[in-house]
C-alpha cells in the first residue's frame, strides 16, 4: 500500500516536482517570517532576577539621580546600577554601524550584570579614568579595537559628543547579543551636561525571581507621590514591551502567514485534483477488488500529507541552511538581526503547514474517491 | 495563421476546476504584495499630507528628529524675527515653538504605546491651515486643555472626546478632535507649549523646534541657508517637506523591501503552479493540438496559443488578486515611527501604481510559468500528439 | 446447487424526464462450477447484469443471490468485503496499476488480508505460474503484452480464491490469438480449478467456449439457457 502512494507520487515526476518546488518556496517564506519573529521577541539577554525601573510617563523621561540609593534599600534588592541609553553615532549612521552604547556606573554594573565576564585590572582601569570605555568582545572583534583604542562618538539625543578610550573588553558567555554593545562613565555624560543628575533607567539585581512581585509593588510605591513616578517590569517584559509599540507587526506577519499558506493550499489541492482526476478507473478497479471506501480515501490523503511534508521539509531545510548563511552577513549589515536563527518554532510552523495544507488539499479527492460509484467510473472509460 | 483567442478562453474553462485553482494561488501572491506596499504607501502619504513646501523647521545640530531635539527658548524668538517669515493677519510672524514630548498610554486593547503630544503656539493653526476641528473645539493655552488626532481618539480610550487624562504629572481634558488630512499629525495630541512643557517639568525654556513659513517656497529656501549660515545659532534648518520625506523613506522602506521580498518569492512558487496547470493543459490536449497543427497550424501559432492562454491565467489572476486587495483601501495600521518612537496611525493606500505592479508581477508569474509547457506543445512532433490519447 | 440467483430483477434508469427499463423482470440462476456466456446486441442489458451480480449497482426491483449472500441486502462496506473475498472481475482494458509490476499488481488483493508478507508472495507468484507468466514477475504493465496484461488480471482476480469469476469482454482488446489463449485459460479455470465463471461478450468464439450461452435482449432473456457441452 505504500509503495502504490510512493510509486503514484513518482508517477508523473515533472508534477511532483513543480508542487513540491512551489511548496519549498512558500514554507521558505513562512520560516523565515517565523524566524524573525521569533528574533524580535527573544528575550535571550533577559534574566529572569532582574528588574527594570524607568518613568512611568516614557522612556524620554529620565528619572533623578537620588532614585538609585532608595532603590537599593528594597528589601531582597542585591545591587543596582544606572543605564542611560546615549546612542549617538559612531563613524556614520548605516545601520551596521549600530550598536548599543550605554553609560553606567563602573562600580556597579557588573554586580548586577552578573554574566559579564571582565577581569579585574580591567575593571580597575575603567573605574579610575572618566573618559575610559568597555566593550563586549564580540563588537570588538567586529572593529578590531585593542585596549588604548580611542573611538569618537557624535551625540543625537544628546548635545554631547564622546572621545573613549577602551579599557577592557567583557564577554557574556552564551548570550552573543550581549556582547555587542558599549559602556562608558556616567559622569562624563553629566559633566558634559552640567550634572542634570538623570538617569535613564535603573537595572535591579533581585536575591531570586521569586522577590519579583514584591519588589515591583515597593519600588512602584515608593515613588508613587513623587516628582516622577515610576514602572518597574522585568527585564523580558521591558524588552517585549518594545515590540508592544510596534503593535501591529505580528498581526501583519500573521495575515502574510496565512495569505501564503491560504496560496500553497491552493497549489497543493491543485495537483492532488490532478492526480485524483487521472486516477478514477484505478481507485473502481482498487474497489471491484474490495478495498473499503475509508481505505481509498486514506492513501488519497496520505498521498497529499505526503506531499505537503516533503514540500514542507525541503523548505524548511533551504530556511535552515540560508538562515544560517545569511545571518553572517546580516551580522556585517544589519547588526541587530545577526542572531537569526532558525528556531523550534519555525520548523514546527514550516512542518506543521505543510501537514495541514496536504490534509486539507487531500480531503476532497479522497472523499470523492471513497464516494466513487465503480458503475460510473467504469461508464466514463467505456 | 493565428489561432482565434476565443479557442484559449473557451480551453481555459474546459478544465475550470486546475485553471481557477491557479489563478486563487496567484490572486493570493498579488494580494500579499498589494497589501504590504499599501502599508508603505499609507505611510507616503500621511508624511506627504503634513509637510508644506513654504514651511521650514528647525531643530538643534545633531539631531535627526523633533525628539531628539532641544534648544532655548531665545534662539525661537531671534528664528522668528529673522527677515522672510511671513506675518499672518493679525501681523504677528507666523512662527511657533514646538515641544514634543512622549507619554505612554493604554490603547483600547489594553496594550502600551508611546503617544507623542506636541506643545504649540498659536501661530501653527495659521501656519498649518489643514488642520481643523471636526469635533468638539479648539483648545484655549494655559487651561490644561488639549485637542487629539482623530486617529488617537480612536485607538487610545483616554482620548476620547470629554475624558481627562493625565501628561506628565497633570490631568488635562481633551476638549477637540482635530483632522490634518490624513496627515501623520492625526497620530498626535495637541496643546499648549507652556501647558506641556510644565506637566513634564522639562526645562521651561527650551523648545523642540520651531516651525516658520516664508511666502513661497523659494523665500523658504533662501530662509533655510541663512539659518544654516550662521555658525553662533548651532541649529539647522530644513523645508518642512523635506523632514517629512526622511520621515516617510525612513519608515517605509522596511515595508517596501518586504513587500517586494515576500513577492518575488512568493511568485516564484506561484510559477511553478503555472507551470503545473500548463503541462496538464498540454497534456490534456495533445490530441488537439496535432489535430491543428495536422489543419496547417504552425509550431508557433501553438507556441503562441499556449502562451495567450498563461498571460490570460496571469492577467486574471491579478485582476482578482487586485481586486481582493482593494477592501484594504483605508483601512487603518499603525507601527511604531521609529525616528521618533512614537505610534503612528495610517491609512493604507492601494494607490493606482501598486495595483499595477501586482497585476504586472500576476501576469509575469503566468507568461514565466507557462512558457516551458507552451515551449514543448508546440516542439512535439505530430505524430506522437495524434497518438496519444 | 446455484452460485447465483436472479430473481425478478429489474432495473432503471432516469433519463432527464423518462424512464429506461434496462432489465425487466429478469430470473436466472447459475450453477455452481458453470462457464457462462451473457450475450445479446448493445443495449440489452447484458453489462448491466454483470455489474449487479458484481456489486457494483444495485437492482430496482427483485433479489440478487450471489455465491450464499443476498447483496441487495448488504451495506457498500460489507459488498466491499464480499467482493473480496467471493469475487474476482476481468475487465476488457485489464485495469492494472501502471505503477506496480506484475507481481505487485496480483499481490494488491492480499494486502487486504493479515497475511505474512512472504505468504502473499508466494500466492501471488502461483497465481502468476497458473496463467503462465512465472518468468515476467518484474514487469510492469507497459512492458506486457495485451494478452499478457489481460493474464496478469486474471492472475489477480484469482489470488484470492473467489467461487465466482466475472468477466466484462474479457477478450475484447485482443488480437485472435491472445484472445485465445485467454479463453483457453479461463476453460482450464473453470475445468480444473473448478471456478464458476460469467462472461459478457460478442464475440462467438468466445461464446462458443461456454457452456451454458444466455442471449439478453431488450432486458429479457430472449431464449431460454443453450447447454452447448
Amino acid at each position: 500500500m505504500g509503495k502504490l502512494i510512493w510509486r503514484n507520487l513518482l508517477r508523473n515526476k515533472r508534477r511532483t516536482l513543480l508542487t513540491l518546488a512551489s511548496l519549498m518556496f512558500a514554507v521558505v517564506l513562512l520560516t523565515f517570517l517565523t524566524a524573525f519573529l521569533d528574533l524580535l521577541t527573544n528575550t535571550e539577554a533577559a534574566v529572569d532576577n532582574r528588574l527594570v525601573v524607568r518613568s512611568a510617563i516614557s522612556l524620554a523621561n529620565p528619572l533623578p539621580e537620588s532614585y538609585g540609593p532608595r532603590l537599593q534599600r528594597i528589601d531582597r534588592v542585591k545591587a543596582v546600577t544606572p543605564l542611560n541609553w546615549f546612542q549617538g553615532v559612531y563613524l556614520n549612521d548605516r545601520p551596521e554601524n549600530f550598536f548599543a552604547r550605554f553609560s553606567s556606573d563602573p562600580a556597579t554594573l557588573f554586580q548586577v550584570f552578573t554574566e559579564y565576564r571582565m577581569s579585574d585590572a580591567e575593571k580597575q582601569a575603567w573605574a579610575a579614568e572618566r573618559g575610559a570605555f568597555i566593550a563586549g568582545k564580540a563588537l570588538a572583534d567586529k572593529y578590531g579595537w585593542k585596549i588604548g583604542d580611542q573611538i569618537f562618538i557624535k551625540g543625537d539625543i544628546y548635545p554631547v559628543d564622546l572621545n573613549l578610550t577602551l579599557r577592557g573588553i567583557y564577554t557574556a558567555p552564551g548570550v552573543e547579543s550581549s556582547e555587542k554593545q558599549i559602556f562608558f562613565h556616567r559622569r562624563y555624560l553629566e559633566e558634559a551636561m552640567n550634572n542634570p543628575g538623570i538617569v535613564g533607567t535603573y537595572f535591579l539585581l533581585l536575591d531570586s525571581p521569586d522577590d519579583v512581585p514584591a519588589v515591583v509593588e515597593k519600588a512602584e510605591a515608593m515613588f508613587a507621590n513623587s516628582e516622577s513616578q515610576v514602572r518597574a517590569e522585568t527585564e523580558a517584559a521591558f524588552q517585549l514591551s518594545f515590540l508592544e509599540m510596534i503593535g501591529n507587526v505580528q498581526f501583519l506577519f500573521q495575515a502574510i502567514g496565512i495569505a501564503i499558506a491560504v496560496s500553497i493550499f491552493f497549489i497543493t489541492a491543485n495537483t492532488m485534483a490532478m492526480a485524483a482526476r487521472e486516477r478514477t478507473t484505478e481507485v473502481a478497479v482498487l474497489k471491484t477488488l474490495g478495498f473499503q471506501g475509508g481505505q481509498v480515501m486514506g492513501m488519497v490523503i496520505f498521498e497529499a500529507v505526503l506531499v505537503g511534508l516533503l514540500g514542507a521539509a525541503i523548505g524548511c531545510a533551504v530556511s535552515a541552511a540560508a538562515i544560517t548563511g545569511m545571518a553572517r552577513q546580516l551580522d556585517k549589515v544589519f547588526p541587530l538581526f545577526g542572531t537569526l536563527a532558525m528556531t523550534p518554532r519555525a520548523w514546527g510552523v514550516g512542518l506543521g503547514i505543510g501537514l495541514l495544507v496536504g490534509l486539507v488539499s487531500g480531503l476532497f479527492p479522497a472523499f470523492s474517491a471513497s464516494r466513487l460509484r465503480i458503475v460510473d467510473a467504469l461508464r466514463r472509460v467505456a | 495563421m493565428k489561432i482565434p483567442l476565443k479557442y484559449n478562453i473557451r480551453s481555459l474553462f474546459v478544465r475550470s476546476g486546475t485553471t481557477l485553482m491557479t489563478i486563487a494561488s496567484i490572486a493570493f501572491v498579488v494580494l500579499v504584495y498589494i497589501g504590504v506596499l499599501a502599508l508603505a504607501g499609507g505611510l507616503r502619504v500621511a508624511f506627504a499630507a503634513s509637510g508644506d513646501p513654504r514651511n521650514v523647521l528647525i531643530l538643534r545640530e545633531g539631531a535627526k528628529t523633533e525628539t531628539e531635539s532641544f534648544f532655548d527658548q531665545e534662539k525661537a524668538r531671534q528664528l522668528a524675527a529673522l527677515p522672510g517669515v511671513a506675518r499672518g493677519a493679525d501681523g504677528q510672524p507666523l512662527a511657533s515653538g514646538q515641544v514634543i514630548l512622549l507619554q505612554i498610554l493604554k490603547r483600547n486593547d489594553g496594550s502600551e504605546s508611546n503617544v507623542a503630544l506636541r506643545g504649540v503656539e498659536p501661530a501653527v493653526f495659521a501656519i498649518r491651515p489643514q488642520i481643523h476641528i471636526v469635533d468638539g473645539r479648539q483648545f484655549e493655552p494655559g487651561k490644561g486643555e488639549v485637542i487629539v488626532g482623530k486617529n488617537l481618539a480612536e485607538r487610545f480610550r483616554d482620548l476620547k472626546l470629554g475624558n481627562e487624562v493625565t501628561f506628565g504629572r497633570i490631568r488635562f481634558k481633551v476638549v477637540g478632535v482635530f483632522d490634518s488630512n490624513g496627515g501623520s499629525f492625526n497620530s498626535e495630541v495637541w496643546g499648549g507649549a507652556l501647558d506641556l512643557r510644565n506637566a513634564f517639568r522639562s526645562s521651561s525654556s527650551s523648545f523642540s523646534s520651531t516651525l516658520l513659513q516664508a511666502s513661497s517656497p523659494d523665500q523658504a529656501e533662501a530662509l533655510v541657508r541663512t539659518i544654516q549660515a550662521d555658525q553662533r545659532l548651532k541649529l539647522q534648518a530644513m523645508s518642512e517637506t523635506k523632514y517629512f520625506a526622511q520621515q516617510a523613506t525612513a519608515n517605509s522602506g522596511q515595508f517596501i523591501i518586504l513587500g517586494n521580498v515576500l513577492a518575488v518569492l512568493m511568485a516564484f512558487g506561484a510559477c511553478f503552479a503555472a507551470a503545473n496547470t500548463m503541462y496538464a493543459q498540454v497534456s490534456a490536449r495533445s490530441h488537439e493540438i496535432g489535430t491543428l497543427r495536422a489543419l496547417g497550424f504552425r509550431r508557433r501559432s501553438i507556441l503562441a496559443a499556449f502562451m495567450v492562454e498563461a498571460a490570460l491565467v496571469g492577467l486574471i489572476a491579478g485582476v482578482v488578486g487586485a481586486a481582493l486587495a482593494l477592501p484594504l483601501n483605508g483601512l487603518t495600521a499603525a507601527t511604531m515611527n521609529g525616528m521618533t518612537f512614537s505610534e503612528i496611525t495610517f491609512a493604507l493606500r492601494t494607490t493606482p501604481d501598486i495595483l499595477a505592479g501586482g497585476v504586472l508581477l500576476a501576469l509575469l508569474t503566468g507568461v514565466v510559468g507557462g512558457f516551458p509547457a507552451a515551449w514543448s506543445a508546440s516542439r512535439r512532433p505530430v505524430t506522437v500528439l495524434l497518438r496519444e490519447h | 446447487m446455484s452460485i447465483v440467483e436472479v430473481q425478478d430483477v429489474s432495473k432503471n434508469y432516469q433519463r432527464d424526464d423518462f424512464t429506461v427499463k434496462v432489465l425487466s423482470n429478469l430470473s436466472l440462476a447459475v450453477e455452481e462450477g458453470d462457464f457462462v456466456a451473457l450475450m445479446g446486441p448493445s443495449g440489452s442489458g447484458k453489462s448491466t447484469l454483470l455489474n449487479l451480480l458484481a456489486g457494483f449497482d444495485r437492482p430496482t426491483e427483485g433479489r440478487l443471490v450471489v455465491a450464499g449472500q443476498d447483496i441487495t441486502r448488504l451495506s457498500e462496506s460489507d459488498l466491499a468485503v464480499w467482493r473480496h473475498r467471493r469475487i474476482g472481475f476481468i475487465f476488457q482494458f485489464y485495469n492494472l496499476i501502471p505503477v506496480l509490476n506484475a507481481l505487485e499488481n496480483v499481490e494488491l488483493p492480499l494486502t487486504l488480508t493479515k497475511l505474512p508478507k512472504a505468504k502473499r508472495r508466494q500466492k501471488a507468484e502461483t497465481a502468476l505460474k497458473v496463467v503462465g507468466l512465472a518468468d515476467r514477475l518484474k514487469h510492469f504493465p507497459r512492458q506486457l503484452s495485451g494478452g499478457q496484461e489481460q493474464r496478469v488480471a486474471i492472475a489477480r482476480a484469482i489470488v484470492t480464491d473467489p467461487a465466482l469469476l466475472l468477466c466484462d469482454e474479457p477478450t475484447g482488446d485482443l488480437d485472435a490469438q491472445s484472445a485465445e489463449d485467454i479463453l483457453n485459460l479461463l476453460s482450464e479455470l473453470n475445468q480444473q480449478f473448478g471456478k464458476t465463471i460469467v462472461m459478457v461478450t460478442h464475440d462467438p468464439r468466445a461464446a462458443e467456449r461456454a457452456r451454458v450461452v444466455l442471449h439478453l435482449e431488450k432486458g429479457q432473456l430472449a431464449r431460454s439457457a443453450e447447454r452447448v457441452a
